[in-house]
């Protein structure tokens, strides 16, 4: 198998890659060429890249909903490891509700994953074990009443960056740094999960009203707005551009 | 519209043709500044294709390869004279207040 060969297989099965193959043996260009647009053509296209605006953006809520779901669950996991709170049964029925909710939405099941969502929203609010926990509920659930067909998010990314969210204090600096390079580079295949980030992110302005409660000079507010505001807003906006540019002729 | 995506229309205007032919077509219209890659051209082709504004006219097999004949639609022929125009109007613009 040649190189090029390998390189179109990476295409889904229903694009015509016999036809590149053939415009490829015609052109006859160096492999350094081609090879680094056929790689991304082939993931782009592996990653639904025929989607249309609406679809890509909807793909972000569903994104962004498992996203709170992981992040809604991870949350008191530390509060437990510094015995700030105790394991109990509710705590127990709110991680099986938002663990079932996540794979349902990783199989494209929006009513059970709502409907599992707003299980853990009430078993997580009547324990209130996290503020964290019942912003990251609440959003997921607001999230999941769009609806739209249906729409698997198969990608372990959102998943990895949700833990990496809910426990940052907790992670290694370079574990976060490569998370975020990975989600850099991912955004050149697929922008929809930094749209995702930022809608996801964007639970944390009900956190910070809370936060904002708490704060008691003016600097400090002002990093707290810049912090729950300014980030969710840069990434949606980044997203947002990038879906126009991905769809626009 | 996008460079790339206007040469590409461009070369339509004539007559079907296949990627390669295209991409060579492309070239020359564009006195050799848009050199289509491969996976560039597929992409654009497949957004273009699902935006209605070129389709698939002929199939054949060449060499054991199949290879497709992509051709402008009333849509694609115009959004590239809508393209041409603006541009058209833009470029008059500048080159009206050029110095003799």
């Amino acid at each position: 198998m040649t190189p090029y060969e390998a390189m179109v297989r990476l295409y889904p099965s229903d694009h015509p890659r016999d036809e590149m193959l053939g415009v490829l043996e015609e052109t006859g260009r160096p492999w350094h060429r081609e090879a680094p647009t056929l790689l991304l053509g082939a993931l782009r296209a592996r990653s639904g890249g025929d989607h249309p605006a609406r679809l890509r953006w909807l793909y972000a809520t569903r994104a962004a909903a498992l996203m709170l779901l992981v992040a809604g669950a991870t949350a008191p996991v530390l509060d437990l490891r510094y015995s700030v709170i105790l394991l109990n049964d509710l705590m127990i029925a709110t991680w099986i509700c938002a663990g079932l909710a996540a794979a349902a939405v990783m199989l494209g099941a929006r009513l059970p994953a709502l409907g599992l969502s707003l299980s853990a929203l009430l078993l997580s609010g009547t324990d209130q074990t996290s503020t964290a926990a019942i912003a990251a509920y609440t959003l997921a659930a607001v999230l999941l009443l769009l609806p739209a067909p249906t729409l698997p998010v198969r990608n372990p990314l959102p998943i990895l960056l949700a833990i990496a969210w809910a426990v940052d204090y907790t992670l290694p600096p370079w574990s976060q740094s490569a998370l975020m390079l990975a989600l850099l580079l991912w955004t050149l295949i697929d922008e929809r999960i930094l749209l995702a980030a930022g809608l996801a992110l964007s639970a944390g302005l009900i956190t910070a009203t809370e936060e904002i409660a708490q704060a008691t000079d003016p600097r400090g507010l002002l990093i707290v707005a810049a912090w729950r505001l300014g980030i969710p807003v840069a990434l949606i906006a980044a997203g947002a551009f990038l879906i126009h540019r991905r769809v626009s002729t | 519209m996008r460079e790339p995506t206007y040469f590409i229309l461009a070369a339509l205007q004539d007559e079907p043709r296949h990627g390669y032919a295209i991409i060579t077509r492309a070239a020359e219209l564009s006195g050799q500044r848009v050199t289509l890659s491969t996976g560039t051209l597929y992409q654009a082709l497949d957004r273009l294709s699902r935006d209605g504004l070129i389709e698939v006219v002929r199939d054949e097999v060449v060499n054991g390869r199949a290879r497709r004949h992509y051709a402008l639609t009333p849509d694609g022929r115009a959004a590239l004279e809508a393209e041409a125009t603006r541009m058209a109007e833009a470029a008059r613009i500048v080159l009206r207040v050029r110095p003799a």
